[in-house]
């Protein structure tokens, strides 16, 4: 029986272990011997970073050196102790080093955990750090300041955005009888044209998807996001109040379900090996795709596809862009609050930025970045950029994290014909007012 | 003669005492040795079994969001579980998935237990393969699992497609997925329960075999009748641990569905891991932990009774 329990308890040891590690690790931060408030110059000690999505090879270790390097130039001897983490282990990585008493100093998370993390007492207060929101909302999308802001007070600063664009494969169109220079306006638009874009087989099969969600099962938030902001939707008010569960709402989520069980243009939950959108890879003719499209003939490249994809925007009742990213933010109790702000500096850094969307497929956030040519050599990347004005995003106030873990598996309710929308949204709605 | 009649006693009655110490000494010693050889096990029991198990049942009576914190709510985290429709749908698919696999399973792996115990061609060989999947990490097993039930060019697709038969979204249908991961399951815990029950074949006395063939016993009364009682106490160790095992199965859905589509793969494993960690409710995590912890000792009772039964009988 000690035996069952030993592996019963399993689930929990690692949380529970983390409150004996808190009596014997003390409520320190970080490690060495720093003096926040000595010169940067002479400043010693270790910044503990935890980031998300920075993957563990030479690529990925590249650009995080590149940051680190920038983050030296102002502090020289301070160490830098990554933690790099999937986004699906974040909260696990964040709420065991709390318990531990040992939080990070650099938080960097989702445009959704701001909130939640302000909440949870794991970020701290920019604006008692000194750091206007007026200033941030020179230096980014205006539209980004207000997901950084919890209770009035800044909470973390946006680094790169992550949209999900709209493409479709010009030959595709032609080949379809349809005109490629008039992309689908409306969402009915949208469903027309992606039955027409499905090619089958004589068994009925799927051998080219019409309209790609871009989407693992159980993960179709983003897109219905997406859809509910052509809507002219939201996901919440500007106070945080739920504001999905609506006419809009149940019309966005009643076209993925079409689409997907009626129509057969999008197989649900298919995804090619290499997880990229399949309209860029051609086995899609029309679909979601990310801001960054690598045009080289290289292996990572698609080469001449590029000329083949264009990018566009629903414009139902509202044009409207669903947009994440990602932030950074100061850890609750560090004692190097000022090189942690060195290092968050660092990181939205133009070559960081830049860096980090590569990796990200995302789309550097800062209000100059339009310029760079960076953005401008990457037709995803420019038309991303320039609309992000129309960006409609997923975060909900400090239960967004509590919401998030019953959302896409919701969603999955109506899009595979359990459930209705108007039942499915009525509980989420439950769930977000909790 | 009085005298000596008085003494005798006496001497003897001297000498017991002394016996009785020489031997509680040694009685002593040994305690302290067999002490001081279980310390470590106590030791680490302690820091990683009791003290965890301790804490996740007090947890449970809390509303931390992380351990460490939260103020005691009492009951309140067993009564929103018994109205929470994601836990109920959880439980109920650990249920099925330890109802089908631990017994098919068991029958499986006895069965090429039984195969593998005659004196067959390659029988090392088979031996090894049977136990490949169970040295292999869950995440490398899933993975080449995600191939195979891969949609558009995986092995079973094409296996159906070779048959004439429609594809299957045998990880995106939500009627196909669990009994698909329950496949992975029987096939992964194969190779530990049939290496226990070869070396239980093989502790079976060959005599009874012969004695009970020279009785004229077919092949099947010799089974029934010699070898089945023969490995009831074998039928326990692999229950209780298969249960256990499938109530714990969490990596494998992890890698493959993350307890999707539409929740049809979510195992209270996941749920807990889902509640803790991502809803960042963790005495809520762990009332759904304390709950698991009875399910199991209530599953392995009943087998463990019913084992008995058989006995009696």
């Amino acid at each position: 029986m000690v035996k069952v329990m030993q592996r019963g308890l399993k689930a929990v040891t690692a949380a529970a272990l983390t409150v004996a590690m808190a009596a014997l690790a003390g409520c320190s931060s970080g490690g060495g011997d720093a003096q926040e408030g000595q010169d940067p110059a002479t400043a010693t000690g270790t910044l503990r970073v935890v980031v998300p999505n920075f993957p563990a090879d030479n690529e990925g270790q590249a650009v995080f050196r590149g940051i680190v390097d920038i983050f030296h130039k102002t502090y020289p001897q301070m160490k830098v102790e990554p933690d790099f983490v999937p986004y699906d282990n974040l909260n696990e990585k964040i709420s065991t080093s709390l318990a531990a008493g040992k939080n990070y100093d650099v938080v960097s998370a989702g445009i959704g955990w701001v909130q939640p993390l302000a909440d949870l007492g794991a970020i701290q207060s920019l604006t008692k750090l000194g750091i206007k929101t007026e200033d941030l909302e020179k230096s980014v999308y205006p539209a980004f300041v207000s997901p950084m802001k919890y209770d009035g007070d800044l909470y973390a600063v946006p680094i790169v955005a992550n949209p999900r664009l709209l493409a479709y494969s010009k030959s595709a169109f032609t080949e379809a009888g349809l005109d490629p220079a008039k992309p689908p306006q409306s969402l009915a638009e949208l469903r027309a044209d992606a039955k027409k874009l499905t090619k089958r087989d004589a068994k009925g099969q799927i051998t080219r998807t019409g309209f790609d969600f871009w989407a693992p099962a159980s993960n179709y938030r983003q897109q219905f996001v997406a859809f509910l902001g052509a809507k002219g939707g939201e996901m919440f008010t500007p106070d945080g109040q739920p504001a999905f569960d609506s006419q809009q709402g149940i019309d966005a989520l009643q076209l993925i379900h079409d689409m997907v069980a009626v129509d057969k243009s999008s197989t649900y939950g298919y995804q090619n090996s290499a997880k990229t959108a399949l309209v860029t890879t051609g086995e899609a003719a029309m679909g979601f795709a990310g801001p960054y499209v690598d045009c080289t003939t290289g292996p990572e490249g698609i080469g001449a596809k590029c000329k083949d994809l264009v990018y566009f925007n629903l414009k139902d009742a509202k044009e409207a862009v669903y947009v994440g990213g990602r932030v950074a933010a100061v850890g609750d109790g560090t004692k190097y609050p000022q090189a942690a702000l060195a290092f968050i500096k660092a990181m939205q850094d133009q070559k960081s930025q830049e860096a980090i969307s590569k990796l990200d497929v995302g789309v550097p956030i800062s209000s100059t970045a339009g310029d760079s040519a960076f953005v401008k050599s990457n037709p995803a990347g420019a038309f991303a950029w320039k609309n992000l004005d129309k960006a409609i995003f997923e975060y909900g106030g400090a239960t967004f994290l509590d919401f998030r873990a019953k959302f896409g598996p919701s969603l999955d309710e109506v899009i595979l014909g359990r459930k209705s929308p108007q039942d499915v949204l009525k509980e989420l709605d439950t769930v977000a007012r909790k | 003669m009085t005298t000596q009649v008085l003494e005798q006693p006496t001497a003897q009655a001297a000498a017991e005492p002394r016996r009785s110490r020489r031997r509680n000494g040694v009685e002593r010693a040994k305690a302290r040795a067999g002490w001081m050889l279980l310390t470590p096990a106590l030791v680490h029991s302690v820091i990683f079994i009791a003290i965890p198990g301790v804490m996740a049942v007090y947890l449970s009576f809390t509303n931390a969001r992380v351990a460490g914190q939260g103020a005691w709510i009492g009951l309140k985290n067993y009564l929103d579980l018994f109205q929470d429709a994601q836990f109920a749908n959880a439980l109920k698919n650990t249920l099925l998935y330890t109802i089908a696999v631990v017994p098919v399973a068991m029958a499986l792996s006895l069965a090429v237990a039984i195969g593998l115990n005659q004196k067959i061609p390659g029988r090392a060989l088979f031996r090894t393969l049977f136990y490949i999947p169970v040295v292999t990490s869950t995440v490398a097993v899933a993975a080449v699992w995600l191939w195979i039930y891969n949609p558009a060019a995986g092995l079973g697709n094409q296996v159906l497609a070779f048959f004439g038969l429609a594809r299957s979204g045998w990880l995106t249908d939500p009627g196909v997925a669990l009994p698909a991961l329950m496949v992975v399951g029987i096939w992964q815990g194969l190779g530990a329960k049939m290496i226990i029950y070869l070396a239980a074949l093989q502790s079976i006395s060959p005599d009874l075999i012969e004695a009970a063939t020279l009785d004229g016993a077919s092949r099947w009364q010799t089974f029934w009748n010699v070898t089945w009682p023969g490995l009831a106490p074998v039928h326990f160790f692999v229950l209780v641990t298969s249960i256990a095992s499938s109530f714990q199965v969490f990596d494998l859905i992890y890698v493959t569905t993350g307890g999707g589509p539409a929740n049809s793969t979510n195992v209270l494993t996941f749920d807990i891991f889902t509640n803790a960690f991502e809803r960042l409710h963790i005495g809520y995590a762990s009332a759904e932990t304390v709950i698991m912890l009875v399910f199991v000792g209530v599953l392995i009772s009943l087998g463990r009774l019913s084992l008995r039964n058989r006995e009696d009988l």
